[in-house]
């Protein structure tokens, strides 16, 4: 009886944790070759494997020759992809860095001293994953400071947007709403093939930006991220995200030459605008977007009319891109006591 | 009553760890809290103004007395603090979350106060803060009016204010004339309507300065003199850092930049030295540690989850 007081009373303790169970668990995961973006909790990692050369004299020495050939490469491949990583619908990060030595320089520092981790694999082999999360230091660094966040104009989409845009013309403005009754907006993407960006764009039915970096401070974003993608879900776990009460809003269509924004209907479109007056939802970026899993398996990328791109064949299909940039720097390798190559 | 006994045991632990993580938590914006008395003829607008100030003196006092390496006398004390009520503007880099609150009797402020500590501890240099193990320096003091008459009330204040500058600048008055080859001599003499001129004669140097109070001529000649002993300063312990595990030199860089902020803890902080190993990058710097606990707590934050390993060389367990 005592016993099971004491633990009914721990439970109680621990149930908070399990009440706020957050985006993380259920954020969009991007995963290839070693590499893992979570676009729900912002959390970025890259391992590489490397088998030690065996019978050496000295094992411990070789073991940290390992460690260090595999830890520059998981590096190497963490800062690729986020030089990778799309900032806005057009733009990759990568592209703002292309005149900024300073900023370069800050963001190999920071992918240096980046989270490390080394295991032994059941295979004899050194694992060593690299890690950051995108939110915080990093999004100071690769967000340039130059974009106008809070500047309150929204932005507006270029005239051929009539060509992608499904609105239904019977959507009408105009939809009434509680603005204090929602503590937050989902927006429920799946089945549009939308890929995830660092700063995407809601417009509304006619073109007009509804949420985006125009509406939020840079210091919200820098701390939240401008929203969170997640996968099919349980609308409970994204509570710490946006609250009890989110305002669950479908988008009509898609825009961008990846489509990584989203269109609304003028209706919904109004909705949201009325949420979006609640300074608690845009100081804490109380915004989500639903999508779905991404698919497993690897397309190379195929450049459509419209420019768009399939999701889950973005990130691979660049990744590339700045290899031959001089934002990456070559490794350091001990010739001579290399460990042996990964078979 | 067993139950009741569970919940006391893990209520205790419960708050012993918050209270340990809280003070594990290393310290960055220095968090105050004053209360105002109101007063009677002053207005709500300016016991905040009063309040709000008194906060940022307090906060600079706080950071000062952790930031020097003796003990303060309560004079000396109350005289930083008098000092930093009328000037803290050039010490205080910002501050964020201010929580003001009005009762019927006064005022109390909450406020997170971010410390400009490279200023700070110039000034504090300045003023024989860090002068040998805290001692007085003996001086003849002749404060002089000049042609210029003051009243009753003007020569109190200036002598009030004669005597806390003694106090801030740990300077102990002997009769002019005394045979002390130690003792040196101040001469501040008012020139003009709001010019002064003085002199500092001492075993150290001479010095010639004038300003427009004999405030900004005390500061002026007493700061030539910490400046000429600087080399016997009681400095905060010297150390050595050493951090090993990097692959290349971008993260020694990177982290260099991150440890000259750690500034609460850490000052003076000098690249020493890069060693590139076949198996890692290893890194020194210089150090004047403040305080090696929060150090010690910001390292072992940063840099094991990292893959690096430090150590410190030259720091005992005492500061």
């Amino acid at each position: 009886m005592r016993l099971y007081s004491f633990l009914v009373f721990l439970l109680l303790l621990a149930m908070p944790t399990f009440a706020c169970a957050d985006s993380a668990s259920s954020g969009y995961l991007f995963e290839l070759d070693g590499l893992s973006i979570n676009w729900g909790s912002g959390l970025i990692s890259s391992s590489s494997e490397i088998l030690p050369m065996q019978d050496t004299i000295d094992p411990q020495r070789t073991k940290a020759l390992a460690v260090r050939q595999s830890g520059v490469k998981a590096r190497k491949n963490l800062l690729d992809s986020i030089l990778n990583l799309r900032l806005t619908s057009k733009e990759l990060v990568s592209g703002a860095f292309e005149d900024e030595m300073k900023g370069a320089a800050l963001l190999r520092g920071f992918v240096q001293n980046s989270l490390l981790s080394t295991q032994d694999t059941s295979d004899g082999m050194v694992k060593v994953t690299a890690s950051t999360h995108i939110r915080g230091e990093l999004s100071s660094i690769i967000i340039p400071a130059t974009l106008p966040f809070l500047s309150g104009i929204p932005p507006t989409l270029s005239d051929n947007r009539d060509d992608e845009n499904s609105q239904n013309p019977s959507d009408e403005e105009g939809a009434v709403v509680n603005s204090s009754s929602y503590s937050g907006i989902v927006i429920d993407a799946r089945g549009m093939d939308i890929v995830p960006v660092l700063l995407p764009v809601i417009y509304d039915g006619k073109g007009i930006g509804v949420y985006g970096p125009f509406i939020v401070s840079r210091e919200a974003v820098l701390k939240n991220g401008l929203v969170a993608f997640v996968t099919d879900t349980p609308f409970s776990r994204l509570r710490e995200r946006v609250g009890n009460t989110p305002l669950i809003l479908t988008p009509v269509s898609t825009h961008g030459t990846v489509r990584g924004n989203v269109i609304l209907s003028l209706a919904d479109a109004a909705k949201a605008r009325a949420v979006l007056t609640r300074k608690s939802v845009t100081d804490n970026c109380a915004v989500v977007i639903m999508m779905d899993a991404p698919k497993v398996e690897v397309v190379t990328p195929e450049l459509g009319v419209d420019g768009a791109v399939s999701a889950g064949s973005v990130q691979g299909g660049q990744a590339s891109s700045v290899d031959e940039s001089e934002l990456q720097e070559d490794s350091i390798v001990d010739e001579g006591t290399s460990p042996a190559l990964k078979p | 009553m067993i139950f009741s006994k569970y919940i006391k045991k893990s209520i205790f632990v419960f708050c012993a760890l918050i209270i340990t993580t809280a003070l594990a938590v290393p310290a960055g914006a220095v968090k105050v809290q004053v209360f105002k008395a109101g007063e009677e003829g002053v207005s709500t607008k300016d016991l905040r103004t009063e309040a709000v100030a008194q906060a940022f003196a307090q906060a600079l006092l706080a950071e000062s007395v952790r930031m020097i390496p003796v003990t303060v006398s309560a004079d000396r004390s109350d005289a930083l603090k008098s000092m930093f009520s009328n000037n803290y503007e050039s010490f205080i880099s910002g501050y964020k979350d201010m929580d003001v609150k009005y009762h019927d009797d006064g005022v109390t402020i909450r406020i997170d106060v971010n410390v400009n500590r490279a200023a700070l501890r110039d000034s504090l240099r300045n003023m024989g803060f860090f002068a040998s193990a805290d001692k007085v320096v003996k001086s003849a003091v002749v404060i002089s009016n000049g042609t210029y008459k003051l009243n009753a009330k003007d020569q109190a204040a200036r002598d009030a204010k004669v005597k806390e500058l003694k106090s801030l600048y740990a300077v102990q008055d002997v009769a002019p004339g005394t045979v002390d080859p130690l003792a040196s001599t101040l001469k501040i003499t008012q020139v003009g309507k709001k010019s002064f001129s003085g002199s500092l004669d001492s075993s150290n140097g001479n010095w010639q300065s004038a300003g427009n109070s004999v405030e900004s001529v005390w500061g002026r000649l007493w700061t030539k003199y910490y400046e000429s002993v600087r080399t016997d300063d009681t400095m905060n312990p010297k150390a050595v850092l050493v951090v090993n595990g990097w692959f290349n030199s971008d993260g020694v860089r990177e982290f260099g930049r991150l440890l000259k902020s750690w500034d609460s803890a850490v000052q003076e902080v000098q690249l020493l030295d890069v060693e590139m190993k076949p198996t890692a990058v290893s890194a020194s710097w210089s150090l004047d540690v403040s305080d090696q606990w929060v150090l010690k707590s910001y390292l072992n934050d940063f840099l094991p989850p990292r893959g690096l390993s430090y150590r410190i060389d030259g720091l005992s367990e005492e500061k």
